[in-house]
């Protein structure tokens, strides 16, 4: 029993992980029936020792018994390896099999949550889930049904046997086990006490000692360092007592309970000498319980070790079960009949959760219309809404009150692969899979020729750069598209989105964290997107929608004003601030528009 | 990565907790000597019964030799334990203790950015790994591995051929258990590789989740992810089929001798060649003997796991410090930063810097300009000292930054970061990090001339406001003027600052620009620039690209060379500034997209 803090929620990990587990159900039972009979063999070499003592006490031992007890030992080792060895081999493949269900569950989900619901944070919780977790389930569930009905089996059945034999001689050799199980639940009850407080000196630590590396580079540039180091150092020191301290406490009956459990011969030897004395007990009897009845009661050991690993059950199964959880934006059959591509806001509230589970109102009666073929464009400090409403054409997430129409229907009345067709959406973070360039153009139009990619790649300035790699468009582009550049990323990202010719585009600060020689290749491709099409954009440099058709300026979740960019200067309101700053701030030279 | 070579590894990092891991081990060897002898008295009284003369007093005796042998082994185990868990934990905090002296060491560079993460695994898991391998699995191995060997032995002094007859199996197991473990850590291998790659696809199938759906490709998406489900699941059953015979074969062939000792004792007794009381002893210790190597055979893989922990803690503790001198040399003589030949690269093969001679003049204003990748952040680090050049020198007021003592560095020089860490403490702690006991009043004058102030007083509870981990979070706009602030408040002569790429909104980028502008008077500034107004009025440009100086002067002098990098990089900064998209009444899409 190592010195750990036992996860709370051992049976619901359990229970939420038996519907998976029922993949694996035969295999399983397979695994326990071996795994029991694989015990029963483990008691045939006691036995085969048994005989032999016993002969050899009574004077009667002979060849031929030797031999018969050997062969009955070999017997019993031979059938056990095998048996326990196939009860293993079943239970690991009924483990794979449950978890591949569990994974398969979880991305059949993601698939199926709104686009809202991955948040990074989750996002990260997800990926670290199917990783690390499941990995740890696996040694877990591979291990678990054999060794535990091997254990409890060896438990159960050695006891009963004694008791068959001898009911007072059996109660004495189990005896050991009455005490021991009050001493664990009292050992339990010290660990489960601590465990939070545990937890939390440990994760007290960790946070400490992150802290520490992170916050070290403005350490040494603002102070001496001292004062940071004492208090991690500190943290670690606290930790460490902690430790030091439960394990201290836990020691004596930690120690009781595994110098009990293998060391029932204390109580079987004076006990049956006792009786034997008496003669109420025969020679035979006395060997057989001198030889079975010691240290079997190790067994108990074993389950009790694997009762606490029961705990990490919890966290992989508890991750399926709150995605199941999450809400699915209802969506209608059948398509519906379209409009014009015209994107409307009406009326619309809406609020989202943040990481703690919060509500966040991001949009507070929003309207607005933007007919086909303009350019909208959206402006507004950080965290005022813009790229919320961006999302919510997207259909990221349903709106709490009023409604978004795309093409003169309510997105929530829309086949969602109807809406996709109909709506790109470009974003800062590109997502490129780690395939070949031209399977990742043709992600937009699965049946598109080589001539369509290159038409698109050059309208987008992407195709030099990719006819410069060494396979052309068929160059595998790495984890995240690592052979390109930021900014070759983002045009890459553009072309893939004229592939698309959807007449709704949606651009989310796409120059942002662009070099700023990309950029103007990236505002050409830009250029040849943009037309014929109803865009809305939030730019991340305010001279870039001086241009459009309608501009709205967003602050704490309305739009504040709206119009054109003359309109607006003549305004004099949060729009003129704004772009007064701006030119204050980039100072355009004289190619430039002057405010 | 030999087994021996890491527990020598582990007694070394001990330290002076050394003595009482050695304690430990010694213990645990001695309780598990003193666990046979109650089987050793369970023999005797065996063949005492055998030969018909076992007296009470006899058996009352042995009954108290038994007590008190269960009442040794528990106050061994407890000592052992005491020190195995006591001591490991205050030793291997301790052990954290010392390496995060040694972090705080080492150049800044070498902790910062990627390193965080791996530094921190160090500090945390890997430590965590070995105080667990310490308090639970070595005592285990030891446990375990002492019991056959110390049986064995004192078999051989009873009769040495049946003692050869008890160890042949365990001899006999060992290659078969050398060879399950070469074929497992060869298949171990190519499984972590299959692995990687599926569970990269798998990570690949999250992270693009959103694209996939926003291009309807979910459906493919989902079946190459099942894909690597399923192949992960082939992987794992694969190795599963291959290494469980083996290794219950192995486990088979030790507890085969368990049928050899019964029949060679068995016959050996008959033919009167070894008495009954050998006989005796060797048939009751042998069901005895070989269940702990079992255990043993588990825990091989903790200390294999113990052993790559160790590695890398001591790779940490391999890297050199950067070397400060203990007393003041010399004092600058003026505050201009200048760099004499310096080359440098993180991979000293690969230079990011290549003989770079500059100087940023006192009291002005030099900005770095340059594309991506020129090594402006690099030449950066090397002012702030975060590395030391591999050739040349960088020097402050004509003394090498080598020769200032840490203090001096820090008083003198102060980094901006892009990236702004702020620690868990209230706004007036953020502020006040690099002067400490300033006043209020200090402590918001430097917020307004870093334009803050306004919105620190905006937030919930003003400067008290409790902010970092933890606590309130705040925006890019907001931190950055924070930073500002804070380096205001500082008051260094030399400022070193990486301005952000990050998009903020007009209104915010004219304060942080104005705080700029605050922090960098008559303070020699050198400030990697991206902004037009930041470059255009530097007092100084120096021009990098791939790691070479390849302009310097004023904006007006660079312009003059119309063919040079810095009249190009700036043709293209104020063509994306003044760039418009186009609105609506521009032709439609291009023609070359509609194939």
């Amino acid at each position: 029993m190592a010195v750990t803090a036992r996860a709370p929620g051992a049976l619901r990990g359990v229970r939420l992980l038996l519907p998976f587990a029922r993949y694996g159900r035969w295999q399983y039972a397979a695994s326990a029936s071996l795994a029991l009979a694989g015990t029963a063999a483990q008691l045939l070499p006691y036995w085969a020792v048994f005989l032999v003592l016993r002969d050899l006490v009574d004077g009667t031992l002979t060849r031929g018994g030797v031999l018969d007890a050997a062969a009955v030992a070999l017997v019993g080792v031979v059938a056990m390896a095998a048996l326990l060895g196939g009860a293993t081999w079943l239970s690991h493949r009924a483990a794979f099999a449950t978890l591949e269900q569990l994974r398969l569950r979880i991305g059949h989900r993601l698939g199926e949550v709104p686009l809202g619901y991955l948040t990074r944070r989750r996002s990260g919780a997800v990926q670290r889930v199917l990783h690390d977790d499941v990995e740890r389930l696996e040694s877990f569930l591979a291990h678990a049904v054999p060794d535990l009905v091997s254990s409890a089996g060896t438990l159960v059945g050695i006891t009963v046997w004694l008791l068959v034999v001898d009911v007072r001689m059996g109660l004495a050799a189990a005896s050991v086990v009455a005490v021991a199980v009050p001493l664990m639940i009292v050992g339990a009850g010290i660990g489960a006490a601590r465990t939070e407080a545990y937890a939390r000196a440990m994760s007290r630590m960790n946070a400490s000692i992150v802290e520490f590396v992170r916050g070290l580079p403005v350490v040494r540039t603002f102070q001496r360092g001292d004062e940071l180091f004492a208090e991690t150092a500190a943290a670690v020191r606290d930790a460490t007592r902690f430790q030091a301290e439960w394990g201290r406490r836990l020691l004596p009956v930690h120690t009781a309970f595994y110098t009990l459990l293998s060391s029932n011969v204390v109580v079987v030897l004076p006990a049956g000498l006792w009786w034997w004395s008496r003669g109420e007990l025969t020679t035979a009897d006395l060997l057989f319980f001198l030889v079975l009845g010691l240290g079997y009661t190790t067994a108990l050991l074993k389950v009790v070790q694997l009762t606490t690993q029961l705990g990490r059950l919890a966290v992989g199964a508890a991750l399926v079960h709150e995605l199941d959880r999450a809400p699915v934006l209802p969506e209608p059959s059948a398509p519906a009949v379209l409009g014009p591509p015209t994107v409307e806001f009406d009326a619309v509230s809406f609020a989202h959760r943040d990481d703690a589970g919060r509500r966040v109102p991001a949009l507070r009666d929003v309207s607005f219309t933007a007919r086909p073929g303009t350019v909208t464009a959206v402006v507004g400090p950080s965290g005022a809404g813009k790229s919320t409403l961006l999302r919510l054409v997207a259909r990221f997430a349903d709106v709490d009150s009023g409604a978004v129409r795309v093409c003169g229907v309510d997105v929530r009345d829309l086949p969602v692969a109807q809406l996709m067709d109909r709506v790109a959406l470009v974003q800062q973070e590109t997502f490129l899979f780690d395939d070949t360039v031209a399977a990742n153009l043709r992600l937009a139009r699965p049946d598109a020729s080589d001539a369509d990619l290159e038409a698109a790649a050059r309208a987008a300035r992407i195709h030099d750069a990719v006819a410069a790699l060494p396979d052309g468009y068929a160059t595998r582009l790495g984890e995240h598209g690592a052979r390109l550049s930021g900014g070759e990323r983002q045009r890459l990202s553009v072309a893939r989105a004229l592939l698309k010719d959807a007449p709704v585009v949606l651009l989310d600060e796409v120059t942002a964290h662009v070099d700023p020689e990309n950029e103007v290749a990236l505002q050409h491709a830009l250029e040849v997107l943009v037309p014929g099409r109803t865009i809305i954009v939030v730019a991340h440099r305010l001279s870039t929608v001086a241009g459009t058709d309608e501009i709205l300026v967003m602050a704490g979740g309305r739009i504040a004003e709206r119009g054109r960019h003359e309109g607006l200067l003549a305004a004099d309101g949060h729009y003129a601030r704004m772009w007064e700053a701006f030119t204050a701030v980039e100072a355009p030279g004289p190619s430039g528009c002057a405010a | 990565m030999s087994g021996r070579g890491s527990l020598r590894t582990l007694w070394r990092s001990f330290g002076d907790h050394g003595r009482a891991l050695r304690a430990a081990v010694a213990l645990r060897m001695l309780a598990s000597i003193a666990m046979t002898v109650p089987v050793v008295a369970v023999a005797w009284v065996v063949e005492r019964i055998r030969a018909g003369v076992l007296t009470d007093r006899e058996a009352g005796a042995v009954a108290a030799i038994v007590v008190c042998s269960v009442v040794v082994q528990y106050g061994l185990w407890y000592a052992s334990n005491h020190f195995a868990w006591v001591r490991t934990f205050h030793a291997v905090g301790d052990g954290r203790i010392a390496a995060l002296r040694h972090v705080q060491s080492l150049p800044v560079g070498e902790v910062s950015g990627r390193r965080t993460g791996d530094i921190g695994a160090v500090l945390g898991a890997d430590h965590e790994q070995v105080a667990v391998f310490a308090h639970h699995g070595l005592m285990t191995l030891v446990g375990g591995a002492v019991v056959p060997v110390v049986t064995v032995a004192g078999l051989a002094v009873v009769d040495p051929a049946l003692a050869l007859a008890t160890g042949a199996s365990i001899v006999a197991a060992v290659p078969v258990f050398v060879g399950v473990n070469r074929a497992f850590v060869r298949r171990a291998l190519a499984r972590a590789d299959a692995l990687a790659e599926a569970n990269g696809r798998i990570v690949e199938y999250v992270q693009g989740i959103a694209t996939a759906r926003s291009y309807n490709r979910i459906g493919p998406a989902l079946a190459w992810y099942r894909d690597a489900v399923a192949r992960m699941r082939a992987v794992n059953d694969d190795l599963a089929v291959r290494i469980t015979p083996l290794a219950y074969v192995a486990i088979g062939t030790v507890f085969l001798g368990v049928p050899l000792v019964v029949a060679v004792a068995g016959y050996a007794v008959l033919g009167g060649r070894v008495d009954e009381w050998a006989a005796i002893v060797f048939l009751v210790l042998v069901l005895r003997v070989y269940a702990p190597l079992v255990s043993v055979a588990v825990e091989v893989e903790g200390l294999r796991l113990t052993d790559a922990a160790l590695t890398r803690i001591r790779r940490l503790h391999a890297l050199a410090p950067q070397a400060f001198p203990a007393r003041r040399l010399a004092e600058p003589d003026g505050h201009d930063l200048a760099f004499a030949g310096v080359t440098f690269g993180y991979d000293p093969a690969v230079p990011v810097l290549t003989d770079v001679t500059l100087t940023a003049p006192a009291g002005a204003v030099t900005a770095v300009v340059g594309p991506s990748g020129a090594g402006k952040s690099t030449l950066l680090a090397l002012a702030a000292r975060f590395h030391d050049p591999d050739r040349g020198e960088v020097r402050l007021g004509g003394v090498p930054l080598r020769d200032l003592t840490a203090d001096q560095l820090r008083r003198a020089v102060t980094v901006v970061f892009q990236d702004v860490y702020l620690f868990a403490g209230s706004v007036r702690d953020a502020i006040a990090f690099g002067a400490p006991g300033v006043d209020d009043a200090a402590v918001e004058a430097a917020a307004r001339a870093a334009r803050c102030h306004d919105l620190v007083t905006a937030l919930p509870d003003g400067y008290d406001t409790w902010v970092g981990e933890g606590g309130l979070t705040l925006s890019g706009g907001e931190r950055q003027r924070l930073s500002v602030a804070r380096a205001i408040l500082k008051d260094s002569p030399v400022v070193l600052l990486d301005e952000p790429t990050a998009a903020l909104d007009p209104l915010t980028e004219r304060d942080v620009q104005e705080g700029l502008a605050a922090l960098s008077h008559g303070r020699t500034t050198v400030v990697v620039a991206h902004r037009l107004s930041t470059i255009r009025t530097a007092d100084h440009i120096v021009v990098l690209d791939r790691g070479r100086v390849v302009q310097v002067g004023t904006h007006d002098e660079l312009l003059v060379d119309a063919g040079g990098r810095y009249a190009r990089l700036w043709a293209d900064r104020e063509r994306a500034v003044g760039w418009r998209l186009p609105g609506s009444g521009s032709p439609g899409p291009h023609p070359a997209v509609r194939a």
